[in-house]
This record gives C-alpha cells, structure tokens and sequence, in this order.
C-alpha cells in the first residue's frame, strides 16, 4: 500500500508539473489526453490547474509601464565628425584629380606649341642626324621666318669672327639666352661646346654619336627631374654645330636641343624643362607668342599644386583609417 | 523606413537609425527590466545598458529576430544589475514600490476607484511574488507570462531548451500562486485564491 502510494504520489506530481504547459496547450496531443485523463479523477490537479490559470491571468493583466525617460543613445558630437571627414577625403580627391587634368592640357598644350617652336629649326637637325637626312622639312614657312631672323643676327657676328673663336662666341650667346639656368649647366655646356668644336668639322658621324650620346643619356633621367636634364640637353646643343653645313649659331637655341630624342618618352619633360632659355630667346627676339609663357608659368603652378594636393590627400586618408 | 533598413543603417554604425529601433523597443526592454528587478532606477540603469551595448553589438547581429536579440542583451544586463546590488533574499511588502508612482496605461477606464485600489494592490503581490523567485525562473516568467512571449521565443532568448522553459516556468507559476495563497488574507477578497482541496488516497502524502 505503502509502496502503490508512493507510485501515485509520483504520477501526482508528474501530472501537476504538466499543468502549466498543458494551460498554455504546449504539450503533444498524446500528453494532452494523458493530462485530461488525470484530472479528470484528481481533485487536487483540477484546483491547481484553476489557481494556476487564476495566477497567470494576472501576472498578464499587470499594467505596462511607461518609460520614465527615453533610452536612445544620445548623438554623439563624434560621429559628426566622422562624417564630415568623410566628405572631406572625398572633396580633396576631386580636387587633385581636376588639377591632374589641367595639368594634362597645360602639357599636352606645351608639347603642341613646342613642337611647332621646334619645326622652326628642322636644317640643323636634319642635317647632323645623318640617318633622317632623307626627311623633308615640313616646317612652314611662315615658322621658320622667325629662326631666320635670328640665324641672320648671329651669322652677322659670327662672320667677323676667327673660325677658331666661334666656339667662345657661341658659349656666351648661349650662355646670354640660359641666362635663367644655374651656372652648373652653363659650365658643363661651355665645356661640352669645347670639345665639340674640336672635333674636324665634316665628322657628321661624330656628331652623331654626341647626339646619340646625348639621347641616350636623356632617356633614362625622369620627366620631373628638370635639373639633371638640362645639362644633358645643354650638351647636346654644341654637338650641332660642327656639322658640313655650318651652321653653328642655331645649334645653341634650346629648341633643337629639345628636339633632338624626340623618341624618347623622357624628351618631353626636358623639353618643359629648357623654359627658361626657350623664353629667354623668345623675348630677346621679339617672337613666339606670350601664350607659351602662359602655358609654362601654369604647369609650374599646377604641378605645385599638385604635389601639396596629393600629399594633404594622402594624409587625410591615413589619418581617417588609422581613427577607424 | 522597415526595421529591416533601420537595422541595416544602424550596423553601419548609423546612430539615428539605432535610436529609431530603440524608440520601439525601449517600453518593452524596460517593461523586462523592471517586473525582472522590481527598481525603476534599477530598470532603467540596465536598460540604458543594454541599448547602449546592443548599439556596440550592432555589427555581431547576425539577422533573427531582433527583439529576440535586443531582450537577450537586457536580461543580460539586468543579471548584471543584480550582482550589482545585491537583491534582498525576502521583500516584505513595505519595501514594495507603489505602482501609482508610475502613470501606467488602463485598457478598461470603466473600472471603479475601489477596484483601481484593489487592483494596484494586488499587483503588488504579484510583482512581490515574481521578485521571490530565483532568477532564471524569473527571467522566464516575466518574458511568458508579463510580455506573453511563446516557449520558442523564450527559449531563443534564454538560450535554452523548450524542456527547460517548460520546466522553469511550471515551477515559478507554482510559487507565484504559493505566494498569493500565503497572503490570501492579505489581499482583497476578490483576489483571494480559493484554497487547496484535502486530497484522497494520499498515502504518501508528506503534509
């Protein structure tokens, strides 16, 4: 009896344990009907099940409170400015990217009135570069007037000159028209003038050679190095003059000089960096238009411009990720 | 815009979009809070908490059901609050808040002032006998039985099986309607549960 009432007992409170889930129709179908069974001969269940319906019915029923203050994270004044750096990187890539491009045109705008300045001394190149000897001067008239002007005022000195002193003469004409770049480069040209004139005249190929020497040494130097190009340029200007056509007194404007490597990707940037002695020439005598020196004034603008521009860009993106 | 967008927004890191989602859910996080701790200031301590982690946790939310989430982190939170202050082991019901403090919602208006009393203090015992039971029941209870979540709900929030929901909360329901019966005399009489029937064939019976 003892042992059967102990059974019952643990059947009781199996099914009381039930109750709760059996209110809230949370047990299975077969549990259910076990459930109900129980109940259905246990008085003591049917009580509990009613005071435990009573009990959740209120816990239910207690009033919802209203929130004393509101819990929404107050916005911070950081991420405010977060985000404004956001813009700002941005706004400075914009802007470097545009002045990129201007600086584009501006060189692009260079390269086009250079190589028109250039085709205004095509003879000498012609006729030093033996190879391209066969290549007709395309260079219009009206172009080359202006070089002429300037080959008749120098021819006109030269010619009261001794054969052996044009070489002087040329260095200080030369050096009168690089008057802006540093004396290095006047010394190196003076003396690349020297040992070009040296050399026998009619020695086309020897001249070939300086003028190959010349190319080849300006290829490699970078676009944006201006200073280690000008003396490479200046030394490939006397290699010029000791040519059978004698012409000497051409050789030194820059502008053939420039145009000498006119493969070489490099040749370009040297060609922007002679603006001085290009200038120079063009004020002494009167000729090429201001809008080159407009040109030129505005690639050393922007490119300052530039370089500040892409180092605060830089900058600014470091700082941000490294805030993140 | 849907939650949806403003959970999106808010993983970003969008505070405005966060702050949205907290305006509908903070009655109900403080709501858990406060039957869970039975302290507005307590409640409202873990509730800044828990918005304010959910909003640093934004971006380890792995879709779901967000107010299954956003309650994980407040009963976390008032866990915290109650290792904090030390809960009393019995609160007598002097220590009870009044409710009145507190402007709550009435859905029936119609209801007289003698049974607005009888009401709110039986509301008391309630809430007295929620906060007597040991916490993991607690936390069940008031999620079913206070908020009306499902087992499943439950369960997702806890962290817990079905089985243990089921078991946790037959147990605090129990003690609750204990509770209540203890201070039958107490209350008004129409709140008075009825009392246990002497039952038969009780061999083993230990009372």
């Amino acid at each position: 009896m003892s042992w059967l009432g102990t059974q019952r007992e643990t059947e009781h409170q199996y099914y009381e344990e039930q109750l709760s889930a059996y209110l809230d129709g949370e047990l299975l179908p077969r549990e259910q009907e076990a459930v109900e069974q129980h109940l259905a001969g246990c008085p003591s269940c049917r009580w509990s099940l009613e005071t435990l319906r009573q009990t959740v019915q209120w816990t239910s029923e207690l009033p919802v409170l209203r929130v004393p203050r509101t819990f929404m994270i107050p916005v911070p004044a950081e991420p405010a400015r977060a985000r404004r750096r956001w813009r700002l990187v941005p706004a400075l890539q914009g802007v470097t990217a545009l002045v990129a491009l201007l600086l584009f045109f501006a060189v692009a705008g260079d390269v086009m009135l250079t190589g028109l300045a250039r085709q205004s001394t095509p003879e000498p190149q012609v006729v030093t570069l033996s190879k391209e000897a066969t290549r007709p001067v395309e260079a219009p008239e009206a172009v080359i007037v202006e070089t002429v002007v300037v080959e008749k005022e120098v021819e006109g000195l030269m010619a009261q000159e001794a054969p052996q002193a044009e070489a002087s003469d040329a260095a200080e004409a030369e050096a009168k028209m690089l008057q802006a770049a540093p004396a290095d480069v006047l010394t190196v040209t003076a003396i690349a003038r020297i040992r070009a004139t040296e050399a026998p005249a009619g020695m086309g190929g020897g001249t070939e050679v300086a003028a190959e020497e010349a190319a080849a040494a300006a290829a490699p130097a970078p676009a944006g190095d201006t200073r280690a190009a000008e003396p490479t340029l200046a030394l490939e200007a006397p290699a010029v003059p000791p040519t059978p056509t004698a012409l000497p007194t051409l050789a030194p404007e820059p502008t053939v000089a420039a145009l000498a490597p006119p493969p070489a990707p490099a040749a370009e940037g040297e060609a922007l960096s002679m603006p001085g002695a290009l200038e120079e020439s063009e004020r002494e005598y009167g000729s090429r238009p201001a809008l080159l020196t407009w040109v030129r004034w505005g690639e050393y603008v922007l490119g300052v411009l530039l370089i500040v521009l892409v180092g605060t860009t830089i900058g600014a993106m470091v700082w941000r990720r490294s805030r993140r | 815009m849907d939650e949806d967008a403003l959970i999106a927004a808010a993983r970003k890191g969008d505070v405005r979009a966060f702050n949205q989602l907290v305006v509908h859910y903070q009655g109900l996080a403080y709501n858990v809070a406060y039957r869970i701790l039975n302290d507005p200031d307590a409640a409202a301590d873990a509730t800044q908490d828990a918005f304010l982690s959910a909003y640093k946790a934004m971006p380890k939310f792995r879709g779901g059901s967000f107010k299954s989430w956003v309650l994980r982190i407040v009963t976390n939170a008032c866990y915290d609050q109650l290792r904090v202050k030390q809960r009393r082991p019995t609160s007598s019901l002097d220590d009870l808040p009044v409710e009145a403090d507190h402007t709550f919602y009435l859905e029936d208006t119609s209801e007289l002032p003698d049974e607005f009393v009888e009401r709110q203090e039986l509301n008391r015992f309630i809430q007295a006998g929620i906060n007597e039971l040991p916490a993991e029941q607690r936390l069940v209870l008031v999620l079913s039985d206070v908020q009306g979540l499902s087992y499943q709900e439950v369960a997702e929030v806890l962290d817990i099986s079905l089985g243990t929901v089921k078991s946790r909360l037959s147990r605090g329901r129990a003690k609750v309607r204990d509770f209540l019966l203890e201070r039958g005399e107490l209350l008004p009489p129409r709140y008075r549960l009825s009392g246990k029937p002497e039952r038969q064939n009780t061999g083993g019976h230990a009372q």
